[in-house]
């Protein structure tokens, strides 16, 4: 399990105690600069705290080398920059280097079909779109986890879908839920969109001012009185038609208006 | 697979022309000539200029590559982090005392690795733009310093300084030849073995790093390996600038990305294209020998333009 405690990072973030589990969806959500990204960070073992620990299987990260770190969790930066002179398939070659062995041209076959990328297998990184090399970043980091035999396996996305349409948004928080129900995958991401949060998360902490004020179910975490504490915004929450059923957030107006 | 094939198109392509632009180096001007006279000109004038022009390109070229891979950028160079500039100073100095020419080679070759080590001590942060600031200094630092140098010497030391910096592959005996051989080998043996690393530092230290590469050992010893080869190469030939910028990015250009395919053909294509500016050198203005550095430039230069005003159109 990935856990941290009392984990603070200079003014950022104070005092966050958590347990990320597999097999579950984990949204992270916040203000801008409320520490979300740095959490994250903190979390793939980017960033070294300034008090406090994060801790996979009760040992701390820094215990791990990079190569047997890597195989235990993927990550997926905010910034999907073109990569220089490769193709698709190969900077996914790349997703398993810490097994000094590229995955098989199967199974990046498989990723590239399933998020509808098989026709830009051949393409330079550097001629995709905004929204594709996102795409291309998600599979890598599916693919990384994939490879490895290690458990647990955690997936950290940051912001995934800030560059991808409607549809690529919803294809790729159901694919989230897939991997975490399917192959026992633990997947914590940084959101912006609570509406997304509330429908495919099935655990959200709620960050202030670097310091974590809720976590939990997020039926429980966003009523639109800790919405109204938190983002400064009145909404309404309305039932939403489908199933499961959760609710849709509709922000009605600012407190500033 | 395509990728794949092209570059074996590339690598006979660049293996034909080299081999004819190495016959003709070596035999020309040579039938009128009795046996003897022949084989000492080959022996001890033309096959160790052919070998070092050759080394000194692939040299540059591979280093170059692993430049471009570290910092991201097809713009990179090894004299971007003040190896060459650091190479140049210590040579400068070492012919403004009057020094032979092997403590020459050694005072540009400690200057090349001294410049490495500053670079390193001033990227504190570990990060490829502090490491890029640092070196715009450390060239920065260098060129000053030369400046000053300048006007101390006498005239004819300043022409000894000037024409060195300029790089000529004509002054190196076989031995040094073969010790260039030698290091282009390590070199591109070193960086054929870290082809896969060095995909993984084109998707950025973060990401490089979450991928399980341990980024800032990768990268010193990428630096290292940068500095003992670009500093051997320039202490024993001089500055030939621009072949470690070109050939990488003419190589992307027409489809090469990955590393396994571009470091052998980067150490091909830089090999061919020092020879082929080594042979204008000696060939177009006879019995002026130009110098080496400056013909790369000015038929590299107009032909690096035209492939960026190209930019758009496949290879």
């Amino acid at each position: 399990m990935l856990s941290c405690h009392a984990l603070s990072l200079d003014q950022r973030l104070h005092d966050i105690d958590g347990e990320w589990h597999t097999g579950q969806v984990t949204a992270i959500l916040g203000r801008n600069g409320a520490g979300k990204s740095s959490l994250l960070h903190l979390l793939a073992g980017l960033l070294t705290p300034s008090r406090g620990c994060v801790t996979l299987r009760q040992r701390p990260l820094n215990a791990y080398s990079p190569a047997t770190l890597a195989q235990h969790r993927a990550l997926m930066l905010q910034d999907a920059t073109p990569i220089l002179g490769l193709t698709v398939t190969e900077v996914l070659e790349t997703a398993t280097f810490a097994k000094h062995r590229p995955p098989t041209p199967q199974q990046i076959e498989r990723v590239l079909t399933e998020l509808d990328l098989y026709p830009h297998r051949q393409r330079p990184h550097q001629h995709l779109s905004g929204g594709e090399r996102a795409k291309v970043a998600f599979a890598h980091a599916v693919l990384q986890l994939r490879c490895s035999d290690a458990t647990p396996r955690y997936l950290l996305l940051d912001e995934p879908c800030a560059a991808l349409d409607l549809a690529a948004q919803e294809q790729l928080l159901q694919y989230c839920q897939q991997l975490a129900q399917q192959e026992q995958i633990g997947v914590v991401m940084v959101l912006h969109d609570l509406n997304q949060a509330m429908r495919y998360a099935d655990a959200v902490g709620v960050l202030q001012n670097g310091r974590l004020v809720a976590y939990g179910p997020p039926q429980r975490c966003l009523t639109a009185s800790q919405i109204h504490a938190i983002w400064q915004q009145e909404v309404v929450l309305l039932p939403h038609p489908q199933p499961p059923h959760r609710p849709i957030i509709v922000p009605t107006q600012t407190l500033s208006a | 697979m395509l990728a794949l094939s092209r570059g074996r198109r590339f690598a006979i392509g660049l293996l034909l022309l080299l081999s004819i632009n190495s016959a003709y180096l070596l035999l020309i001007h040579t039938d009128a000539l009795p046996q003897q006279a022949i084989t000492d000109i080959v022996w001890q004038l033309r096959l160790p200029r052919l070998l070092t022009a050759i080394s000194v390109g692939a040299i540059l070229a591979v280093c170059g590559t692993a430049m471009q891979a570290q910092f991201r950028n097809p713009l990179a160079d090894p004299g971007l982090v003040g190896v060459a500039g650091g190479a140049g100073l210590g040579a400068a100095f070492a012919i403004a005392l009057h020094s032979p020419a092997a403590v020459v080679a050694i005072a540009a070759f400690a200057g090349a690795l001294g410049a490495n080590v500053l670079a390193q001590f001033l990227n504190q942060q570990q990060q490829p733009q502090s490491l890029l600031l640092a070196g715009v200094a450390i060239n920065a630092l260098s060129g000053a310093i030369l400046a000053v140098l300048f006007s101390l010497v006498s005239d004819p030391v300043l022409r000894s300084i000037q024409f060195w910096l300029l790089g000529s592959f004509a002054y190196t005996s076989l031995a040094q030849a073969i010790m260039l051989w030698g290091i282009s080998v390590a070199v591109c043996g070193y960086f054929l073995h870290r082809a896969t690393a060095l995909n993984v530092l084109l998707l950025g230290s973060a990401q490089a790093y979450a991928l399980g590469l341990d980024v800032k050992r990768e990268q010193q010893s990428l630096n290292l390996v940068v500095a003992c080869g670009v500093g051997g190469a320039v202490a024993m030939t001089g500055m030939v600038g621009f072949i470690g910028l070109m050939v990488p990015h003419i190589l992307r250009r027409c489809g090469i990305g990955h590393h396994r395919q571009l470091i052998p053909l980067a150490a091909l294509a830089g090999g061919g294209l020092a020879l082929a500016a080594d042979t204008v050198a000696q060939y177009c203005a006879p019995p002026l020998d130009l110098p080496v550095g400056a013909m790369t430039s000015l038929a590299g230069a107009p032909f690096f333009l035209y492939l960026l005003r190209q930019q758009q159109r496949p290879c």
